[in-house]
């Protein structure tokens, strides 16, 4: 993984020391609160329902065992025992307090890590396949490109004051992990026909009070090229994109208001000039990035292992496990581990982990991993590199620390944002839904025979919880009487990316948990197969009949 | 006891980011039980405090007591949850136990 | 969303003309297109009269885009013209040659359309005078203005000296080329894997 040279490390320890000062300046009296405000916000430091909240970008999700263990620390040392991993693969830390925010700074550069650009009208932290590196299914490694957007779109001289913030999500597989056409800019990468690394470039998705999914406006672009081609994005964006109107500055509402074509024809024109301008960094520089990507020195391993084909007949809570949580890896004998934050337990949030199973993962990262982990957009983490050999006691760590839900795609794997219980723009609560939700279907036999179902929910229009994407969606809405939800259906996230659409009127948060079985349990009923998942289903039937099995008793 | 639009002021404080409430005489409390009624006249008074000196508290606004002009659900929830802490886990919650009743909130279940 | 509490008003610092480095003192240019000014009576009557000729000052002038074209060219003084930020640029270029000054607007801190004009008009379309940020310019925007190819704003801050010595000191070595000189991060790489 990517390792901060002495130029990384000076800019971030720079980045750090400015907001010492600036922290001090503040409880000094020096800066006014309104002065100050668009300074934190630039450092990840927000104001929410209870206290500050701090979000750390981790870049595409990638996390050594140190800086795991340091989030760990973190957590502990400076805030209450836990944080929050996010749709965005960056974790939230909810009650750090202003005056140690500087202090939490350095820690985060002493491991190569800072909060830089995760808030604001920037470019925010560039997220990607969880998977990278390891998917049987990867064409290029995309965290090699997403290192370099990283650089490249730090403090951007001419990006920082966008209309609006602009996310990048960017993918090498052939299964979009990364949700790519619900971001701001998707690219998807391929490979050319004489080999080169292609992109395919969407524009204008997101979620939010106006969903879109993003249109296609390049198929075939060099990948070395996409940095001059973003720069044109931006610029067109940033000069005519709306900025009367906070609920219309996204550049969906630029690209849906000039037409695909016609948007894609001025960037087009605007690209003929960057590419000459702003061509990007030099090769030897991605060159060096991806000497950082380059494969971990996987052992020659058995395709099969017969130690972990003998642990899944003796033991059925880890063959569930490893049906449910594992996943093929591109090296043979290897499996990559997804590690759920989605226990199903009143106890902790979705995307919640304490600082003890931090520092659990990181010992597993290290002792198994290759010394890495990852952050899903899912809101779980991931051990990309384990050996198959190795997974019966990957697994008995995990479950001790509570990590080992069997759920990895199921009913009660359910992204949720924070929701009212700690957002300052909340309408209603998630996560409290999230656990009634999971509670229901707690038998793991039937989640199991469920199969693949997303359900996300958010706690307001903003759709931090991905809830225009998900199989089922749930938004919180502000509503007289109490917190009602709306129920979306038929919305998905991967290479085939569709929004849901609503279904009927809002319904109390006590009702959800019930209309969810019923309209899983119309599902069961007609699915042609165990291989029809719900949202093949729903696509095959079109949502009516599930919007009917939805309200059925209502 | 409430009456007409008796409301209390709250804030955050700026060192730490803490909910707390004008208790009068520019002290502010963790507790919204000892949060001080404010009618118009004293709102306006606590208002002008919290403004004028910002180093000691961020983002001052009014929340309406039960049984004034009732605040509707979602910020009666919201100011439910501000005073406890997130419903999520006890352990979560506000350690200064807080009493909310005073919002006109009673249990909020899911 | 939090309800809404009376905000502090915002406080109203001076403004200081500045290059990267220090102060800039002696300014010979008299921005006719400065609504400020003009609503204070310095330069009263210019923006709405359309033969101007005749109210022309004396000197190095900052006018309007659409001032522009009236502007004769036997006319003795510089001339320099002020971009908002949603000016339609192309209209602005024709004039290029004749400008010695351009002021680019931020009608606030957040609105970032100004780099963008700045950029396109020193690395397209070579605009070698003064490129000015006039409006709500703040300290901690200064090193991007720079490196977006400004060479003066007008900075609004009660302490200006403090604020460049704190713009100075914000990252000096940036990742990403831009119009100014300063050399990224990218180039300092492969000197120094040079020198390895």
């Amino acid at each position: 993984m990517y390792r901060y040279d002495e130029f990384d490390a000076a800019f971030v320890r720079a980045r750090a020391a400015e907001f010492r000062d600036q922290v001090a300046r503040r409880l000094a009296g020096e800066l006014s609160e309104e002065q100050f405000k668009p300074l934190r916000l630039m450092n990840g430091l927000y104001l929410q329902l209870h206290a500050y909240m701090l979000r750390v970008a981790i870049p595409y999700g990638v996390l050594s065992s140190r800086q795991l263990r340091r989030l760990a620390r973190i957590a502990r040392v400076y805030d209450r025992g836990y944080g929050h991993f996010t749709t965005r693969q960056n974790i939230q830390f909810n009650w750090p307090r202003l005056a140690d925010a500087p202090d939490i700074l350095d820690e985060l550069a002493e491991v190569d890590m800072h909060a830089i650009q995760t808030s604001g009208n920037c470019v925010r932290n560039v997220t990607s396949d969880h998977w990278a590196g390891a998917a049987p299914d990867e064409v290029a490694d995309p965290r090699v490109w997403a290192e370099a957007l990283r650089q490249w779109s730090t403090r951007h001289p001419e990006f920082s004051f966008l209309p609006r913030k602009f996310k990048i999500a960017i993918t090498g597989a052939a299964h979009d992990r990364a949700a790519v056409q619900a971001h701001d800019i998707g690219l998807h990468l391929h490979s050319g026909s004489d080999g080169r690394v292609m992109a395919r470039v969407y524009v204008g998705g997101g979620q939010g009070r106006t969903p879109f999914i993003a249109a296609l406006v390049r198929d075939h672009l060099p990948a070395e090229e996409m940095f001059s081609y973003i720069e044109a994005v931006l610029r067109v964006y940033n000069r005519h994109g709306r900025r009367d109107n906070i609920y219309k500055a996204r550049i969906k509402i630029l690209v849906a208001a000039l037409g695909v074509d016609a948007f894609a024809r001025e960037v087009e024109d605007e690209f003929q000039a960057t590419r000459r301008e702003a061509p990007g960094p030099p090769s030897e520089e991605i060159e060096r990035i991806a000497a950082h990507f380059g494969p971990p020195p996987f052992l020659d391993a058995p395709a099969r292992s017969s130690s972990f084909e003998q642990a899944r007949l003796d033991n059925k809570r880890f063959a569930r496990w490893a049906r449910t949580n594992t996943h093929p890896h591109r090296a043979p004998g290897y499996a990559i581990v997804t590690v759920s934050l989605k226990p199903i337990s009143r106890d902790m949030a979705p995307g919640d982990a304490t600082a003890d199973q931090m520092d659990v993962v990181a010992d597993l990262a290290q002792r198994f991993s290759f010394d890495e982990a990852r952050v899903s957009h899912e809101q779980n983490l991931v051990l990309p590199h384990v050996r198959l050999d190795d997974l019966p006691a990957v697994w008995r760590a995990l479950d001790e620390a509570s990590l080992a839900t069997p759920n990895h795609g199921l009913v009660s794997d359910i992204i949720a944002c924070p929701g009212l219980d700690y957002c300052d723009l909340a309408n209603a609560r998630s996560i409290p839904l999230a656990q009634a939700i999971a509670e229901r279907f707690d038998d793991l036999d039937a989640q199991e025979s469920i199969g693949e179902l997303k359900i996300k929910i958010s706690g307001c229009i903003n759709a931090c919880g991905h809830h225009h994407v998900g199989h089922i969606g749930i938004l919180g809405v502000d509503k007289r009487g109490g917190e009602f939800y709306q129920i979306l259906l038929g919305g998905r996230a991967d290479e085939r990316a569709a929004l849901g659409v609503i279904a009927g009127k809002g319904l109390a948060g006590e009702a959800i948990p019930d209309a969810i079985e019923r309209v899983v349990t119309f599902y069961l009923g007609v699915r042609r197969d165990e291989r029809e998942r719900f949202i093949d289903a729903l696509e095959r039937l079109g949502p009516e009949p599930f919007e009917e099995a939805l309200y059925a008793s209502v | 006891m409430w009456r007409g639009v008796m409301q209390v002021l709250t804030a955050n404080r700026l060192s730490d980011g803490a909910v707390v409430y004008w208790a009068g005489d520019g002290a502010w409390s963790r507790r919204i039980e000892q949060a001080l009624a404010l009618d118009a006249a004293q709102a306006a008074s606590a208002m002008a405090w919290a403004l004028g000196d910002d180093r000691v508290v961020v983002a001052p606004y009014f929340v309406a007591l039960a049984g004034a002009a009732t605040p509707d659900a979602r910020v009666r929830t919201r100011e439910t949850l501000r005073a406890r802490g997130p419903s999520v886990r006890v352990d979560y919650r506000t350690p200064a136990h807080a009493d909310a009743r005073r919002l006109g909130a009673g249990h909020v279940p899911v | 969303m939090r309800p809404s509490s009376p905000a502090a008003p915002r406080r109203a610092a001076p403004s200081t003309l500045v290059g990267p480095v220090a102060p800039i003192l002696a300014d010979a240019w008299i921005d006719l297109a400065d609504n400020a000014r003009a609503a204070c009576g310095h330069a009263g009557g210019v923006n709405g009269a359309d033969d101007m000729q005749g109210l022309l000052p004396a000197g190095d002038i900052i006018v309007e885009l659409a001032r522009l074209a009236s502007v004769p060219a036997e006319r003795p003084g510089r001339l320099g013209v002020r971009l908002r930020g949603d000016a339609h640029l192309e209209a602005a270029l024709a004039h290029l040659p004749r400008l010695g000054l351009i002021a680019v607007e931020f009608s606030t801190f957040r609105d970032g359309r100004g780099y963008s004009l700045a950029r396109l008009l020193r690395q397209r379309h070579g605009f070698a005078g003064d490129l000015r940020a006039v409006g709500d310019v703040l300290r901690d925007q200064l090193d991007l203005m720079w490196r977006c190819g400004f060479t003066s704003a007008l900075l609004r801050d009660r302490d200006p000296l403090a604020a460049l010595a704190f713009a100075r000191g914000l990252h000096r070595a940036p990742y990403q080329p831009g119009a100014d000189a300063t050399t990224p991060i990218w180039t300092l790489r492969r000197a120094a894997a040079t020198r390895a």
